[in-house]
């Protein structure tokens, strides 16, 4: 009997130092899909950019290139406002925007800061002319590089504190609890 | 009292610490101090018990 007690604790440790190591594996892994998406997106603005200033490409035909040229959910994202925009709806650039953003946010890794930045530039495209949107574009670009930097910077720190704050937090409950 | 009271105080001093060592080193100073004075109050939390039988042994052992 005393066995088989012995037994389910050395399991329930197990799955409990487990469990919360995993937890800081896949907090870990938050933070490096947060700057891999932040890079993402930079290319989007980036290949945006481009296609207005380059091939003088009106704003939802820019976004349906740059669309077709990324894939997961930024593809979808892009795709979806290009569709949304042509399809005659009338309704404005940063309604459409917003609502299509809301709905990426649900399954992205970026904060809240990355998502009001993010937002605020449907307030700034879709209605002025080249230049204007290109300087938008590129003041955007600053801000979001600065942060990517910054992230950059933090990101094996972060990992590594998340790894071992999961460890040592499931030790610390396999102690107290058994 | 068990023995492995004492093992598990050890343990638990000794991951208290680590943990708040990681907190210090990341900026989180707060939460650091927050999580010694958790370890601490559960420390105190499994002790209590017994020193308040040391209380009583010695009133009985000195009629007080």
């Amino acid at each position: 009997m005393e066995k088989i007690s012995l037994l389910i604790r050395v399991i329930g440790s197990i799955c409990l130092v487990g469990g919360m190591s995993l937890g800081g594996i896949l907090t870990a892994d938050r933070f490096r899909g947060r700057l891999e998406e932040l890079n993402g997106i930079s290319r989007v603005f980036l290949m945006l950019r481009g296609e207005v200033e380059y091939h003088g490409l009106v704003l939802p035909e820019a976004i349906r290139s740059v669309g077709m040229r990324m894939d997961g959910g930024l593809k979808e994202l892009l795709m979806g406002i290009a569709e949304k925009m042509e399809d005659g709806s009338g309704l404005p650039f940063g309604v459409i925007w917003r609502k299509a953003l809301k709905q990426y946010f649900a399954y992205s890794y970026l904060n809240k800061e990355d998502q009001k930045l993010l937002l605020t530039m449907g307030n700034h495209l879709g209605y002025q002319d080249k230049r204007m949107q290109t300087s938008s574009i590129d003041l955007f670009l600053e801000e979001w590089k600065a942060e990517i930097e910054h992230s950059r910077r933090r990101l094996p720190g972060q990992c590594r504190i998340a790894s071992c704050l999961g460890i040592v937090s499931g030790l610390l409950l396999a102690v107290i609890m058994i | 009292m068990d023995i492995n009271l004492i093992f598990r105080i050890a343990a638990v001093g000794i991951l208290v610490s680590v943990v708040s060592q990681v907190l210090k080193h990341s900026g989180r100073e707060e939460l650091a101090f927050l999580t010694s004075l958790a370890g601490l109050v559960l420390v105190l939390f499994w002790i209590v018990p017994y020193i308040s039988d040391l209380f009583h042994a010695i009133k009985s052992l000195f009629s007080l």
